[in-house]
């Protein structure tokens, strides 16, 4: 491996920056790092160079650690966004550098700026100084100065930043041709979308510090396993639709009998088909519809489709505002020539393909027992920042039965939809009983002001619990910049024989993690009672967020009573899954 | 042809200044009263005297020991400015502390004080009974009324200058130029010789450069 990032972590001020970082980066390979600002990648680029100390993980180079090397001795070629060019030096001087500074002799100087000036198409320009060139030949001059060393690695941040579009793409080409005549391992920086695409053998996408996922562009683009992803390569709707096994279905679920399971699923533009009546439709028929907004770009035609409202509505999962729901089509000429639509023409609206998002976490339901509780709940700054960063919806659910101090669940309706809310009270573990029950998969424990969680510590109470937990964690903790703690709490009496099986439990949570979840987290092993170890960890800071992952109801009250009566200032989010129903996550690519 | 020519353009053209005429008497007028008279009353006084006079005024014993003392003294007060004045203006530009503002402020101190009251600021710390100079006199050093004295003044008066022509040039030294460097295999005393040094040279050099016409003037200071 070429490069390799092992669980890096900075943070500034405590805040993490980059957020538990692990990737390996193959020989020759050209990784792009993509991510909207601040996202943390120009961070990552600037700890592999070593110009940024990191507060946690590892880093090495070719094998060989170099978490604790100064950036002088590691020996890595950088490129700058603005160029970074020594202007008191004229080209030769500035791409000899490196070179004069390992006192190479002179003829061999000459001949390796030479080789490097043919190589970024300079040649003869040796004598001008930096402000003679323009930008796109200066940002080759400093390609040239950073591969002057022979660098093992070639790391570029956003080198096409400060370039208009034309001397971009001729600049792309020229670094995508150096790159593989050199084969060079190469780390390029971006929050383009459309450059990831052109230049990358593979892509990793980064949000609020953490590398989501990572992969080739076309399974990135057409296989995403999470919203942001989703969404921030290319446009996408995100349906929310309930998967039975009969497959996927849009809508108000006609209720089979059988269990069926919210969902997130992708509907890229480019896959919704438009015609004037349902059975016109090639497609699979998803709504009826009104062009709202046509934009001529060319080769496509963009469109927004507002949905009718009625009784087979299809819920975007979009952020709380059931009014404008909004879909985005795309469509290319002979589509346009088969159906010419107009502003404000009623449409059929179908779809060619989607694909569903494995995230447990489809969407909210805020609960209580009175309209106006209701109300307060769904306007909770963390539960209204949360809906916003995963672009999912909160829905409202009066449930008269909650308010009750003698609850009876039965009278709740059996079917739940993505994750409860409620409010914490003292009483709050009857109504999460009361929830989990009548169907809640999820029950989500909302103290108010409780402000936005920089730890989230995970724990389950039974083994069977544990691919579920793991699985929405990982969902929630691709939406909030916090660091994720595995908490395994051990008998206090634990025979000092059977701590290293403990021990290796704990890292087969952290792979399991890793390989399934996409999700790093630390481990920590405490031994004593859970509850007081639990309380004791999160007594440490306000702002943490507990999940708690059961696989029983029964007994609830018992098991985790003190627990909830000790953190009422903490948010608490309950993962339940029968033992006996659990079977492998919601993996499956729906196809219409 | 041309006689049509010169009289369709009128002779004189109103300019995009107005009151040209005006404020530009005005301002020669002073500048003839304030600047140019007095020098060529210095110039008619020095006339006066016989070309052998005029020398043996001016290569004065007292005279030449007075040159010594304002020349040498301002240079090697540039020069400890230069060095010092440098490392403050580092120290302002690249690092966050509290206090950094007042301290900012204060480098302009000098310049907002008249030289009499630096002068007996001066004095009162330097001075044989001074809070400084009471320690330095038995070992021998005496600060107030000599050349040593005189560097401190003028150090004092040209700190601020140098500090502010070398800031903003620092501030222009972009890290990502260091942070280039450094990955390029660089030491820090290399970095500095040849990044930093270079792009701040002419500001340093404008910081020093007026010091030296500064002293005659500066020098009564203490």
């Amino acid at each position: 491996m070429s490069i390799t990032l092992d669980q890096v972590t900075k943070r500034y001020q405590g805040v993490p920056v980059v957020n538990d970082v692990s990737v390996e980066i193959g020989e020759g390979e050209f990784f792009v790092l993509l991510g909207p600002s601040g996202s943390g990648k120009s961070t990552l680029l600037r700890a592999i160079a070593g110009l940024t100390g990191v507060s946690h993980g590892r880093i090495a180079l070719h094998g060989r650690d170099v978490t604790h090397t100064s950036a002088r001795e590691r020996g890595v070629g950088l490129v700058f966004q603005n160029y970074a060019l020594f202007r008191h030096m004229n080209v030769a001087d500035n791409i000899e550098f490196a070179l004069r500074v390992r006192r190479m002799k002179r003829a061999d100087r000459l001949a390796r700026r030479k080789e490097l000036l043919r190589l970024v198409a300079l040649e003869g320009m040796d004598e001008r100084l930096p402000a003679q060139l323009s930008g796109g030949q200066q940002q080759r001059v400093a390609v040239a100065r950073a591969l002057a060393h022979k660098p093992e690695v070639l790391l570029l941040d956003e080198p096409f930043g400060a370039l208009d579009a034309k001397i971009r793409e001729e600049l792309r080409r020229t670094i995508r041709q150096v790159q593989r005549e050199l084969g060079i391992t190469t780390v390029l920086v971006t929050h383009d979308q459309e450059e990831a695409f052109a230049l990358a053998d593979r892509i990793g996408v980064m949000n609020l510090g953490r590398l989501l996922e990572m992969g080739r562009p076309d399974e990135l683009y057409t296989r995403p396993t999470t919203r942001f992803v989703a969404t921030f390569l290319g446009a996408a709707n995100l349906l929310l639709g309930h998967q039975t096994r009969n497959g996927i279905h849009f809508g108000n679920p006609g209720f089979d009998g059988g269990r069926s399971h919210e969902v997130v699923a992708v509907l890229r533009p480019e896959e919704v088909e438009l015609a004037s009546s349902r059975s016109a439709l090639g497609a699979r028929y998803l709504a009826a519809g009104a062009v709202e907004e046509i934009i001529f770009t060319g080769a496509l035609e963009r469109m927004r489709v507002r949905l009718t409202k009625g009784s087979d509505e299809v819920q975007l999962a979009r952020a709380n505002n059931g009014d404008d729901a909004f879909l985005e089509v795309t469509r290319t000429q002979p589509e346009q020539r088969a159906f010419a639509v107009k502003i404000g023409q009623d449409v059929s609206v179908g779809f060619r393909r989607v694909h569903v998002l494995p995230t447990p976490l489809s969407s909210f339901t805020a609960c209580a027992a009175n309209e106006a509780d209701v109300e307060t709940l769904s306007r909770h700054p963390l539960l209204v920042e949360l809906a916003a960063r995963m672009s999912t919806r909160v829905a409202s659910r009066v449930e008269p039965a909650l308010a009750s101090s003698n609850m009876d669940c039965t009278a709740m309706d059996r079917h739940f939809a993505g994750a409860a809310v409620i409010a914490s009270r003292p009483d709050a573990l009857k109504s999460i009983e009361c929830l989990l029950t009548r169907g809640a998969e999820e029950v989500f424990v909302l103290p108010p002001n409780a402000p936005s969680p920089q730890r989230v510590l995970i724990h389950w109470a039974d083994e069977a619990a544990r691919t579920a937990t793991l699985a929405v964690s990982a969902s929630m903790l691709r939406h909030v910049s916090a660091e994720a703690v595995y908490l395994d709490v051990k008998p206090e009496h634990t025979p000092a024989a059977e701590r290293p099986q403990g021990m290796r439990a704990l890292l087969d949570a952290r792979s399991e993690a890793q390989a399934v979840h996409g999700l790093e987290m630390r481990t920590e092993m405490h031994f004593g009672d859970v509850t007081s170890e639990l309380v004791r960890r999160l007594g440490d800071s306000s702002d943490q967020l507990l999940i708690l992952g059961i696989s029983q109801i029964a007994g609830l009250a018992q098991r985790f009573g003190t627990l909830l009566a000790s953190l009422p200032n903490t948010p608490l989010l309950i993962v339940y899954r029968e033992a006996e129903s659990l079977t492998e996550p919601q993996t499956a690519v729906g196809m219409a | 042809m041309s006689a049509v020519g010169v009289l369709s353009k009128p002779l004189r053209q109103p300019s995009v200044l107005p009151g040209f005429g005006l404020t530009f008497g005005f301002t020669t007028f002073f500048l003839s009263a304030v600047v140019l008279l007095p020098l060529a009353a210095l110039v008619l006084m020095a006339a006066r005297l016989s070309p052998s006079e005029f020398l043996n005024v001016i290569l004065d014993p007292r005279a030449i020991g007075s040159y010594r003392l304002s020349f040498g003294a301002s240079l090697l007060a540039a020069a400890i400015n230069a060095v010092f004045g440098f490392v403050i203006a580092w120290t302002l530009v690249r690092y966050e502390f509290p206090g950094k503002k007042i301290i900012d402020a204060l480098i302009d101190m000098p310049f907002a004080l008249p030289t009499a009251v630096s002068g007996i600021a001066l004095t009162t710390v330097f001075a044989q009974n001074g809070w400084v100079g009471k320690y330095l006199e038995p070992l021998g050093i005496k600060v107030a009324y000599t050349w040593i004295g005189v560097t401190v003044a003028l150090t004092l008066i040209g700190m601020p200058f140098m500090v502010r022509t070398v800031q903003p040039a620092l501030e222009e030294v972009q890290k990502d130029l260091e942070d280039a460097a450094e990955t390029l295999g660089a030491g820090r005393f290399h970095i500095f010789r040849r990044i930093i040094l270079p792009t701040v040279l002419p500001a340093l050099l404008t910081g020093f450069a007026p010091s030296p016409s500064r002293a005659p003037s500066a020098s009564t200071a203490p």
